[in-house]
């Protein structure tokens, strides 16, 4: 029996050129396919070119408070780099990313109402697959949307 | 209309916090069994990995996550190597572009695929002519990226998205023409591949 070593860092790419990482279509399959599964508000759920997938696009039938429709874009990289992005009919918007960013922490939020670039705050999101991230993700959407309001849309812990 | 599902409680009811990353954590384990964890896990390793590293990930003891590793690697969906003592595991290329070649042909044809593939030829074309370098690294080092939200961050994605998509495009189209003159299962089939329902790429 081989002895394995235990290696808690996930390998990154050698190349500091790789700040994002190909999008990987394999996995925005995978998510879109869980989202559908798991999230009863979805109207559709689709890639934006299935030959050459940028984006996964999913839109709800509700938005959080007063909107009635929103969307979540998601990107997701062979390097396990991803950005959630919401955005509803009222042009609110939040981001929940995990790329290198240079002075802000790898897993970061851009808060609402406009998502800017800066600044930003750390994640709450700290699961890192592909499939955990996607339900932690719809999790922190359905607490807004529950609570009709962004306020602790980013807060991991929230009262039983 | 609107059916809220209620936030989850803990098994044990507890009055502590609700921990978005324990919730989904124990959602996940809850509705898969531990083969369905190791080979979801496995089938996004594109960098060796060792059984141990797996394990942790995909959330079962590494004797488990070694043994359905070995099962994936007999099927060829996963590919091995050592690393001194250690097995290292990843997807194998095989499996990358045959899953990817199975998704891409329930949604398109191969006429589609090959008319997608010449488009993204001439996209990456474009792309060498307007910024003057062959590649999204060479582009990465002249334009000193360094924030993939900035600039042209995601330009560079979306270079190096379609650089491997059209390969993957490329192998998708080969798969589908040679099962389509059936001499992969030995089928005896009129078209020989000379028919009109063979692409020309």
């Amino acid at each position: 029996m081989t002895e394995d070593v235990d290696d808690p860092h996930r390998s990154q790419p050698a190349e500091q050129s790789e700040v994002f990482g190909s999008i990987d279509a394999t996995a925005l399959r995978k998510i879109r396919d869980l989202i559908v599964a798991q999230e009863p508000l979805v109207q559709t759920a689709s890639l934006d070119d299935p030959l050459n997938p940028q984006t996964l696009s999913v839109e709800l039938s509700d938005g959080v408070g007063t909107a009635t429709t929103a969307r979540i874009d998601i990107r997701w990289s062979l390097t396990d780099n991803y950005t959630a992005h919401y955005t509803d009919e009222q042009d609110r918007n939040f981001r929940f990313d995990c790329h290198p960013k240079p002075d802000a922490p790898r897993r970061h939020f851009h808060p609402p109402p406009d998502a800017p670039s800066r600044p930003v705050e750390q994640s709450c999101i700290a699961v890192s697959e592909a499939g955990l991230v996607t339900r932690a993700v719809l999790q922190r959407w359905r607490y807004a949307h529950t609570n009709g309001t962004f306020e602790g849309v980013n807060d991991a812990e929230n009262p039983p | 209309m609107t059916e809220d599902t209620p936030p989850r409680i803990k098994p044990d009811g507890g009055s502590d916090g609700y921990d978005v990353n324990e919730a989904v954590e124990e959602e996940w384990v809850e509705e898969t069994t531990p083969f369905d964890r190791v080979y979801e896990i496995i089938q996004r390793v594109y960098d060796p990995a060792s059984a141990r590293e797996i394990a942790d990930r995909a959330r079962v003891s590494p004797t488990t996550a070694r043994k359905h590793l070995r099962t994936l690697a007999r099927a060829g969906e996963v590919a091995t190597s050592q690393d001194g003592q250690t097995t290292q595991y990843r997807r194998s290329e095989t499996a990358i572009v045959t899953e990817h070649a199975q998704a891409l042909l329930t949604e398109r044809t191969p006429e589609e695929i090959a008319s997608g593939i010449a488009e993204m030829k001439a996209q990456i074309r474009e792309w060498r002519e307007e910024y003057g370098v062959d590649s999204p690294e060479e582009f990465a080092r002249e334009l000193d990226v360094d924030d993939a939200d900035r600039d042209h961050g995601p330009l560079l994605t979306e270079w190096q998205t379609t650089r491997r998509n059209l390969a993957l495009a490329q192998a998708t189209l080969a798969i589908a023409e040679a099962s389509n003159s059936g001499h992969l299962t030995g089928a005896d089939t009129d078209d020989d591949g000379h028919g009109d329902t063979s692409v020309i790429v």
